[in-house]
């Protein structure tokens, strides 16, 4: 075989390859932070690491792709709390509504310190994943047929979530009729009428073109769409001193880095999208509350759900985010 | 590596083993070569992630649907409502089969239920009018790429799937190119009655009697606008279309013909799940090799290497037929689909082609490959159910072949034909 | 003994996936009706859809080995002399039943892994392994009637494609 072969650079010894997997599209944060890594790390070792990113598909989708990093076929991912709820479902937290703060400073504070997020962190080592890091991709954001402003508003919506019970119990709490629809039918069902909404950062929405489909998009900023690099325990505990170092600096500068790297693409998204026939909703201190109101019964019905672990969790994060919402007044 | 695979499948298939063993094997010795230390496991999760999605669901239901139908009456009635319709004009018993064909291509997704629903009858009749099995047969077996072509149509289903284009948008897209198909068909039956001056059309209908055929054959004939209607409307998914669409075959023969009975169904329903059994086992191994060849980052090598940097929009389009007509003579073309069209696909979409244009000449291509020899399975379905030597059926072939290309080079230079369509569907 | 079990066998495995197929109709047109008049999605449906289609398709693959139903290529072995016919047949039936037997294997610690690995389906939180295990089960029984074909061919006359049927009397 040719030396350009993908195949060989694998198994060669002077050579160490990474296969770096994340959920999303070329044109994602999640490529802008995995090319980012790709670039520094390769930089900094000289050429003796490097880095081949598989955007989502060509691997599989998210829960494929993080059992191939359990499996070891995969060094380290991208992977995404809702995406992985089966595997870690302690990891739901990031799903509800208006537990983090709509301060995204505040939030990048409790990401990169929280110690409630370290202990989740070994829940996820319990199942042979490693996480480097915990970040954010923006605000979750509806879009919808219907103007929402106050959780009354969702009565009988057929709103699209991702396939987590702890987002139909959400949903459930607004009245609303929430259908977990696979993300690739988002679009064509919503062409169809068979659902009315949907939730996810503007920047998902604008690559989707839901703009096209829906009447408004409404700020809500009712949840961060938070995720976390994970790596295979064994080939991270596998790296030079030297290498793991690189690796490790590079994900601490990226989890700052990344702040930019989402408000640069979700600002840019907003833009296109609102160049559409589209009306714009921006949600007040006052109706956030209401629906803060509304779905707090669902953080009990987590703890109920994920058991003990999980409601320690949840309640020292708690603690730390209103520690930093202090701290940031 | 590459070389490696193609040589493992293609010795594989032609020494005879069945289709799914190249395609597991391929998969399992370039992992155990090229990625000794990558856990076998990633394979079986790929087989069973390939079968997983839901649209793929519509598959067995289109099945089940046609052969309840093929079970039933609903092909003979087609066919009198057909031939008191055209069987009066020369060359009228061929004409009706190729329409017929078309027509429960619209009730069946699949081209081997077609061949047998359709084709079984109509070669009886035809061989009463003097056509020999070696004119009769071939017509079927190509007439029968219709059904692929007219909505509903497996091929379109897994293309939606891979590529995640509206299904539905497919399926209407079809249509245009179906019918361009269809009278390229009726206009050859009629040369060639009249070259081997076959006394074949029938007696004139009264129009009486012709209303008498068309009641009959209205319920079945409902059944495309149950499905596209309901798809298009936003009634059900294409899933759901296809589930619908086994109740509305129950209805028809069970409950007002009564030509099924009920505890028939269960033989049905074994035969329908071994024929999806067989097709699916393939389109996970598909999945799992795809798998491979992208661990790989050879899918990169192969789209360089065939396109080159920017090429034009006809020269992929050109190349992209055929490619999918070259490997369809050979492996299962729904496998095919599965394998190769997220391949191509951003090569097509950087040039600038529309995804349910490529959908509709992919899915053209899938449906002449599997009646090309050497391996197209309609051949092998043809022999089965005909018991005639492969070679005869081969050899009536080729007129079929040619009008099949020059379709194919018609919606290759003129994609638009294929967009027509946007012109009748609601847009929002 | 061993004909009765393989009789047994044979009558739940048609048993299994002709139900499946029905009872996926059920589920999908159920749901279909239940959308449509009560306004509301059986969020089961899609994963009960796609565990029928695992048995379909895997206790299907056995089913379609003992029927010699598969698809394949026979057009240049029809060529070949008799003899050279049934020496190929063999070694293909002795072949695939190594593969799937390894397949087997493959499948087997999988299951062991995603067991521990503990994954579910998000809406009946059904265990992933036991969708795996009948995988393994199916590829497993698929193996076993390649072996008999393989046996077949070398006990009797003829060239066996199935443990059912004889090359050139389909159905
Ligand atoms: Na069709
Ligand atoms: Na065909």
């Amino acid at each position: 075989d040719s030396s350009n072969d993908g195949a060989t650079t694998k198994n060669s010894d002077d050579v160490k390859t990474i296969t770096f997997v994340h959920e999303e599209s070329p044109d994602s944060v999640q490529n802008d932070y995995a090319e980012a890594f790709k670039e520094m790390v390769e930089d900094r070792t000289n050429g003796e690491v490097v880095v081949e990113v598989y955007p989502v598909g060509q691997l599989g989708d998210a829960p494929e792709q993080a059992e191939q990093l359990q499996m070891g076929g995969v060094d380290l991912a991208i992977a995404s709390p809702g995406n992985t709820g089966t595997i870690v479902p302690e990891n739901q937290l990031f799903l509800l509504h208006h537990l983090f703060s709509d301060d995204m400073e505040v939030n990048q504070e409790v990401l990169k310190n929280s110690e409630a997020l370290d202990e989740l962190a070994l829940l996820y080592e319990e199942n042979n994943m490693k996480v480097l890091s915990f970040w954010s991709q923006g605000f979750q954001q509806w879009t919808s047929d219907e103007e929402i402003r106050r959780p009354e508003d969702f009565e009988g919506l057929r709103i699209r979530t991702m396939p987590s019970p702890l987002l139909t119990d959400t949903y459930n709490a607004y009245d609303a009729n929430p259908s977990p629809l696979p993300y690739e039918e988002v679009y064509s069902s919503l062409q169809l009428n068979m659902i009315d909404g949907q939730e996810n950062p503007y920047f998902a929405v604008e690559e989707m073109n839901f703009q096209e489909v829906q009447n408004y998009v409404i700020e809500s900023e009712h949840a961060i769409y938070a995720t976390a690099t994970v790596a295979n325990p064994e080939f991270y505990e596998g790296l030079s001193d030297e290498v793991r170092t690189v690796v490790d600096e590079t994900i601490k500068e990226l989890q700052g880095l990344s702040v930019e790297m989402q408000e640069e693409r979700n600002e840019e998204a907003l833009e296109t999208i609102l160049e559409s026939d589209i009306e714009f909703v921006e949600l007040d201190d006052e109706e956030k509350a209401a629906f803060e109101q509304a779905s707090e019964p669902v953080i009990e019905e987590y703890k109920e759900q994920v058991g003990s672990d999980g409601a320690e969790i949840i309640e020292q994060l708690q603690e730390e985010i209103a520690e930093a919402e202090e701290k940031y007044k | 590596m590459i070389w490696l695979i193609l040589g493992i499948i293609f010795t594989l298939l032609l020494i005879g083993f069945p289709m799914k063993v190249p395609l597991i094997a391929a998969g399992l010795i370039s992992m155990l070569m090229y990625f000794p230390d990558t856990d076998l496991g990633i394979l079986i999760q790929q087989y069973f992630a390939g079968i997983q999605a839901f649209v793929l669901l519509a598959v067995p239901m289109f099945i089940f649907a046609a052969d309840i139908m093929s079970s039933g009456n609903t092909s003979r009635r087609l066919l009198d409502f057909v031939s008191s319709m055209i069987g009066h004009v020369r060359g009228g018993y061929a004409m009706t089969t190729s329409v017929a064909c078309a027509l429960f291509g619209s009730v069946s997704g699949s081209t081997q239920a077609t061949i047998a629903a359709a084709g079984k009858p109509m070669r009886e009749r035809m061989a009463e009018k003097g056509y020999k099995d070696s004119q009769s047969i071939p017509l079927i077996v190509n007439a029968s790429d219709l059904a692929l072509m007219v909505p509903p149509s497996i091929a379109m289903i897994i293309y939606g799937v891979v590529t995640g284009t509206s299904v539905g948008e497919l399926f209407v897209a079809g249509i245009t190119p179906a019918l361009i198909i269809l009278a390229m068909f009726l206009i050859y039956n009629y040369l060639e009655a009249r070259k081997y001056n076959l006394v074949d059309q029938g007696r004139r209908e009264s129009w009486r009697e012709a209303g008498r055929y068309l009641r009959k054959a209205a319920l079945p004939l409902g059944f495309p606008v149950l499905i596209i209607g309901g798809i298009y409307s936003g009634l059900f998914s294409p899933t759901e279309a296809a589930a619908v669409s086994v109740g509305y075959a129950f209805l028809i023969e069970v409950v007002i013909f009564k030509s099924v009975k009920i505890s028939e169904i269960p033989k049905i329903a074994e035969s329908t799940a071994i024929v999806t059994a067989a097709v699916f086992i393939l389109v996970a191994a598909g999945q799992g090799l795809s798998w491979v060849l992208s661990y790989a980052q050879i899918p990169e090598q192969i789209t360089d290497t065939i396109f080159g940097s920017d090429p034009s929009q006809l020269y992929v389009l050109f190349m992209i037929a055929v490619l999918f007509f070259v490997v369809c003579m050979f492996i299962d073309p729904l496998v095919v689909i599965f394998v190769l069209t997220p391949i191509i696909e951003p090569v097509a979409m950087d040039a600038g082609i529309d995804p349910v244009a490529l959908g509709i000449i992919v899915t053209l291509q899938a449906a002449i490959g599997s009646a090309t020899p050497p391996f197209g399975v309609d051949i092998f379905t043809a022999i089965a159910i005909f018991r005639r030597p492969y070679l005869e059926i081969v050899k009536g072939s080729l007129p079929y072949f040619l009008i099949l290309g020059i379709a194919s080079a018609l919606l290759i230079l003129f994609p638009n034909i294929i967009l027509v369509y946007e012109f009748f569907v609601p847009t929002e | 003994m061993i004909r009765a079990l393989d009789n047994m066998f044979e009558k739940v495995e048609r048993w299994s996936i002709s139900s499946a197929i029905i009872l996926m109709a059920l589920v999908l047109i159920g749901n279909v009706i239940s959308r449509l008049v009560f306004n509301v999605t059986w969020t089961f449906a899609e994963e009960v859809g796609q565990m029928l289609i695992i048995i379909i398709t895997f206790i299907g693959l056995s089913h379609v080995a003992r029927r010699g139903r598969h698809i394949r290529m026979s057009a240049i072995m029809e060529l070949l002399p008799y003899k050279v016919q049934k020496v190929m047949m063999a070694c293909i039936t002795i072949l695939t039943s190594v593969l799937l037997f390894f397949l087997t294997y493959v499948s087997g610690s999988y299951t062991v892994t995603m067991f521990d690995l503990d994954r579910v389906t998000p809406a009946l939180r059904i265990p992933l392994y036991i969708m795996i295990a009948v995988m393994t089960f199916g590829f497993f029984m698929a193996g076993i009637q390649y072996l008999r074909t393989f046996i077949r061919n070398l006990k009797y006359e003829g060239i066996h494609e199935g443990t059912e049927s004889i090359e050139g009397e389909n159905e």
